[in-house]
């Protein structure tokens, strides 16, 4: 006979009847429905790395077309692991759509992510309890936001906690058959971000101590990198001198975007900051923090699955936090641990529990449409003007509507990539000078996969010697007015400049959702000179060194 | 039966090869031999001219002559220089050994018959037994010597066993330096028994130990009064200025034979299931996946083959090590169990001569302990498996494993001699009759063959090659530079490629093959990943060297 756990059974509390576990099931199938919804509303281009992911998707498929698949796998992408875009490359195959894309690409994240966090709160809640945090993981802004777009972090969630229920399910690693599995998530976690592994030290250090085999624990956690280390290596090793670089060249980013750095109060605080401010909004923060002094000490629970979430949480946060290049959505792997975090002090008030999901709901139709009374955004040392997102390191948002110009309520703006596209003739190199969330190169890159074309763009303008390369294309893309991050863009008016005084034309114009106008430029000569190939100064596409794609940024 | 089963694998591993063309060293120990008859008490007494450099007599050369004295003793026979001739006279060595380590190996395995069979086809001893150097001599004189003496020094030893154990040391004492390290492990044995050992009359033994050191004195004294110099001063000079404890030629060394350890003993799979229990196996997976890691990082002109070898070696080598270091902590400083004190002793005795005697790291120096690894792999499988019907199946698996393995590096070899008696051959027979001399910058068995040819070397320094001769270099097989090496003096008449059927290298710069020696690679042997590997520059000289003639290049 199996004796349950007291931690399941909370004295003086009773299990939850069943209607709350149909009523969390179906309210996190409303979030991923709602999601579907807000996926058709919206019309805007793809932000930066979620158009880099893309295309690495589209460039996947037809990888897999030519039948160069399992040789190229290492080098369809240099930077990131290629499991997602194997992911995606599975959905564009059935289904090449874009919404399609994300959603389906992301929804084995969400359901790993909502199921992980349900399972493993019901080692620590109350039944009742458990499932709420599950919605609650779904429900956090920053989590909401990601699941529309083609970024890595949900599915790294999913992975995460995955791998913490089967530390729980192989009971510290001495059940040889889940800790096999473990390798096998270990690896997948892995292949879809290298930070992965910030997530299991903690944890995995925290089961080697509670162990009550440690040399059985030891040879189970070799043999789950034993099974994971051949499929990791796999993409890892081929690509390992350039990771070491671009890790380098992230770092120095790092400085460009101005992280905080551990110098300083706000480097430390950069990632719980980062919690309150995109995560939970002034109401769950206070309910957090609240919990947190409520069940400190001897008040804390002291089982061994709520220690572990603990450790988890805290550790994986100080290691984000030792590494120099920081943004708010790397600490999205802890939305499940923190879900659980924040309800399991308030087990036994039942009412809090739901006000808490109650509140989290809202905040989640709150940034994801827009409804009366809760737009826009409300934050102490709020920075102005800031078209340089220096916001996202500095202030202390308690409720906002929107994340920058990147997410928010669906929007219907039409930034022009179709029509631009259309005007380039086939084989023309293009030049792309702005760099904003939803115009810039790797936006019209990937339009033009979507359209079955192949696109070589550069961008002009990152920097001095960008004015070089202009005689490297045939076409230039400009706008009028705000052109993207301030240090990104700096050289871009001496590329107009340039354009001008080596007698480019705009040739065509078009207005644009921010007010501005779209410009396309052509050099001097014949426009069937472009259509042609390059009339620019009598070179051919193919003497024209390969166009390299813009790199993502981190 | 039992004797069937070794005599039909030592015929069946070796009759194939008994044509192999002469290769590496073999040249130089039948120049030697060819001194021998007609100077039978100064086999070194004639100019040596060696990697383009000469010196007046080959005395410091680093071996003592017993094998050369075999080999003339051949050719006065047989007047014969055809190479099956000698390599069928050679059989008798692998046959000492088998015998040898059978009766060595009853002391401390189950299975004799196999650790035999395991020795006589070790990739390291197979190969070496194709060739008329001095390693497979050496080692079988070593394992005969040190089983008779440990039948002595029990108290069971015949009077057959004392002159056979007297002859042995002496014989092993006469071809290398290195038989003192016999000699120091037979001291030491001597004195550190088990308690309860039969007693045993000491200052007999004590004798026979020291016989090689009255031949030593008598040969040393000798030489140095017909030459007037000590032998052993001109070999250390000759070694040290290759700088050989120098930290990287050390790491070179120790990491060579590491790798061969784990590459040229047994097939390495066979060590893994041998030595390697629940966690060690768990340990060397992982050191074998992280040996792949360098190759990313750092060293760009690895294939992936190459890379999977290298982490292969690496981790059984590292395996046989560390089982030998536990081994000796365990059962030695532990238990005080001596009877495996010779086994150690000849492993790191080994093992260190290895890391000081040489200059390189080499497969021919490291196969000297695979005896006492065959022996730990045999005793470590007896210990493991209980079962013995999966026992004996695993030891004779491993048997099979390391035929097969070792006949495919011994073809590669074979391939490898053959390429340059084909080329020797047939450079000669395409330039030589043009009534010009035809010269070379090269050693190994290219150097043999073209000599036979009537080819000419060409020492750096030498000054001789008239208009219209010929000059042939190759690019692997020790070239040097000439004063003629230069547009002004030569015309680039050809590149022939070596003739090369199989992937197998074990001497090759771009597949890090460094069998013989760690000059041309790392690993011991290699699969090659498509680069080029060896080919001749043929020459036409243009006109006499008439530029200044430097002193003349010496060994020391």
């Amino acid at each position: 006979m199996t004796v349950p756990s007291p931690s399941l059974q909370p004295t003086g509390e009773q299990p939850r009847p069943a209607p709350d576990r149909f009523a969390v099931l179906f309210l996190g199938l409303g979030v991923l429905v709602l999601h579907l919804v807000w996926l058709a509303l919206d019309e805007q281009p793809q932000v930066w790395d979620m158009a880099h992911h893309q295309i690495r998707g589209w460039e996947s498929l037809q990888a897999l077309a030519a039948g160069r698949l399992p040789e190229d796998v290492s080098s369809l992408s240099s930077y990131y692991p290629p499991l997602y875009y194997l992911q995606e490359m599975v959905v564009l195959s059935l289904w090449p759509n874009r919404d399609a894309l994300v959603f389906l690409s992301n929804l084995p994240g969400l359901v790993m992510l909502f199921g992980g966090v349900w399972w493993l709160a019901s080692r620590c809640l109350s039944p009742g309890t458990a499932p709420w945090a599950a919605l609650l993981s779904l429900c956090f802004p920053l989590v909401a936001w990601t699941s529309r777009f083609s970024l890595l972090d949900v599915a790294l969630g999913g992975w995460v906690m995955l791998a913490l229920c089967l530390v729980v399910k192989s009971r510290r690693l001495e059940r040889k058959g889940y800790s096999l599995l473990l390798g096998l998530v270990i690896a997948a976690g892995l292949l879809t971000k290298w930070t992965f592994i910030l997530f299991l030290v903690f944890p995995l250090v925290w089961a080697l101590v509670h162990s009550r085999d440690r040399k059985r624990y030891l040879l189970n956690l070799v043999d789950a990198g034993l099974v994971a280390a051949p499929l990791v290596f796999w993409w890892y090793l081929p690509n390992a001198r350039n990771l070491v670089e671009r890790f380098t060249l992230t770092m120095q980013a790092a400085g460009w975007e101005q992280d905080p750095g551990l110098e300083s109060l706000l480097g430390w605080l950069y990632y719980p900051r980062s919690l309150a401010s995109y995560y939970l909004f002034l109401p769950l923060t206070v309910l957090f923090v609240l919990g947190l002094f409520l069940k400190s000490g001897r008040n804390q629970d002291r089982t061994p699955d709520a220690s572990l979430i603990r450790w988890t949480f805290w550790g994986g946060l100080l290691l984000l936090t030792l590494l120099e290049a920081k943004d708010p959505r790397y600490v999205l792997p802890l939305a499940g641990p923190l879900a659980i975090l924040i309800l399991q002090p308030w087990d036994r008030r039942q009412w809090i529990v739901r006000l808490a999901a109650s509140v989290a709901l809202l905040q989640f139709l709150a940034v994801s449409f827009p409804l009366p009374l809760v737009s826009g955004k409300l934050a102490l040392f709020q920075v102005r003007d800031d078209g340089d997102y220096r916001g996202a390191g500095r202030e202390w948002v308690l409720f906002a509507s929107s994340y920058f110009d990147v997410a928010g309520p669906p929007r219907r703006e039409n930034w022009r990539h179709r029509e631009i596209l259309e005007q380039i003739p086939e084989g023309a190199a293009v030049g792309f000078v702005p760099d904003l969330a939803h115009f810039h190169l790797l936006a019209l890159r990937l339009q033009a996969l979507e359209s079955g074309r192949e696109l070589g763009v550069i961008r002009l303008g990152h920097s001095a010697r960008s004015l070089e390369q202009l005689e490297r294309v045939q076409v230039v893309i400009g706008k009028t007015g705000h052109q993207g991050i301030s240090y990104l863009t700096a050289s871009n008016p001496a590329v107009y400049e340039r354009l001008e005084q080596n007698g480019w034309q705009v040739s065509r114009r078009w207005s644009l959702p921010d007010g501005t106008e779209a410009l396309l430029w052509l050099p001097p000569g014949p426009p069937e000179a472009v259509a042609n190939g390059p009339s620019n100064a009598g070179r051919s596409l193919s003497t024209i060194s390969p166009i390299r794609e813009e790199p993502p940024r981190s | 039966m039992r004797a069937r089963v070794l005599i039909l694998l030592i015929l069946g591993t070796q009759l194939p090869f008994l044509f192999q063309a002469f290769h590496i060293d073999d040249r130089i120990y039948l120049r030697v031999a060819e001194n021998i008859l007609e100077k039978p008490l100064y086999p070194y007494d004639f100019r040596i001219s060696f990697e383009g450099m000469g010196a007046p007599d080959t005395a410091s050369h680093s071996h003592l002559p017993l094998v050369s004295y075999y080999l003339a003793l051949l050719k006065w026979v047989t007047n014969s220089e055809a190479e099956w001739v000698y390599h069928l006279s050679f059989l008798g060595f692998p046959f000492m050994a088998a015998w040898g380590f059978h009766d060595l190996a009853r002391r401390y395995v189950r299975f004799p018959l196999a650790a035999s069979c395991l020795l006589v086809t070790a990739p390291g001893f197979l190969v070496a037994s194709h060739t008329v150097m001095t390693d497979v001599p050496f080692w079988s004189l070593w394992i005969v010597s040190l089983s008779r003496f440990l039948r002595v020094r029990d108290g069971t030893a015949t009077g057959w066993d004392w002159l056979i154990w007297g002859l042995s040391l002496l014989g092993t004492c006469f071809i290398s330096v290195l038989g003192g390290g016999l000699m120091l492990l037979m001291l030491v044995c001597l004195f550190l028994r088990e308690s309860g050992a039969p007693q045993i009359s000491r200052g007999k033994m004590l004798l026979v130990l020291a016989s090689p050191l009255l031949l030593w004195g008598f040969w040393y004294l000798r030489a140095f009064l017909h030459y007037d110099r000590f032998l052993l001063l001109n070999t250390a000079i000759h070694a040290l200025g290759r700088d050989i404890y120098s930290g990287s030629i050390m790491g070179e060394k120790a990491l060579s034979l590491l790798l061969n350890l784990g590459g040229t003993v047994l097939f390495p799979v066979a060590l893994w299931y041998g030595l390697a229990g629940r966690v060690g196996g768990r340990v060397l997976a992982v050191l074998f996946l992280l040996s792949f890691v360098p190759f990313y990082l750092w060293w760009e002109d690895w294939t992936w083959s190459q890379a999977f070898l290298f982490s292969l070696f690496l981790s059984s080598g590292v395996a046989v090590f560390w089982r030998f270091l536990s081994g000796f902590g365990t059962e030695l400083l532990f238990k005080r169990d001596w009877r495996w004190l010779p086994i150690w002793l000849w492993f790191f005795g080994g093992c260190l001569a290895c890391l000081l005697m040489y200059y390189s790291g080499s497969v021919r120096y490291s196969t000297l302990v695979a005896g006492p690894v065959i022996l730990l792999w045999i005793a470590s499988l007896e210990k493991r498996v209980k079962g013995a019907y999966l026992l004996r199946n695993l030891v004779w698996l491993g048997v099979v494993l390391t035929s097969v393995y070792s006949l495919t590096v011994a073809h590669a070899d074979y391939r490898f001699a053959r390429s340059y008696q084909q080329a020797a051959q047939e450079i000669a027979q395409d330039y030589g009759h043009e009534g010009k001399t035809l010269w070379f910058t090269a050693e190994w068995g290219f150097r043999h063959y073209l000599e036979r040819e009537g080819a000419k070397i060409l020492e750096k320094t030498e000054v001789g090659p008239e208009a219209g001769d010929i000059l042939v270099k190759p690019v692997l097989a020790s070239p040097w530079v000439t004063l003629y090496d230069s547009d002004e003096y030569l015309d680039l008449l050809e590149q022939r490629t070596a003739r090369m059927n199989t992937p197998w290298r074990l001497l090759d710069p771009s597949s890090h093959a460094g069998f013989y020696s760690t000059g041309w690679g790392i690993l011991p042997v290699s699969i090659t990943g498509g680069g080029r590997w060896e080919w001749f520059n043929i020459f036409r000289v243009k006109k006499p060297y008439d530029g200044p003639v430097p002193e003349p290049a010496t060994h020391w």
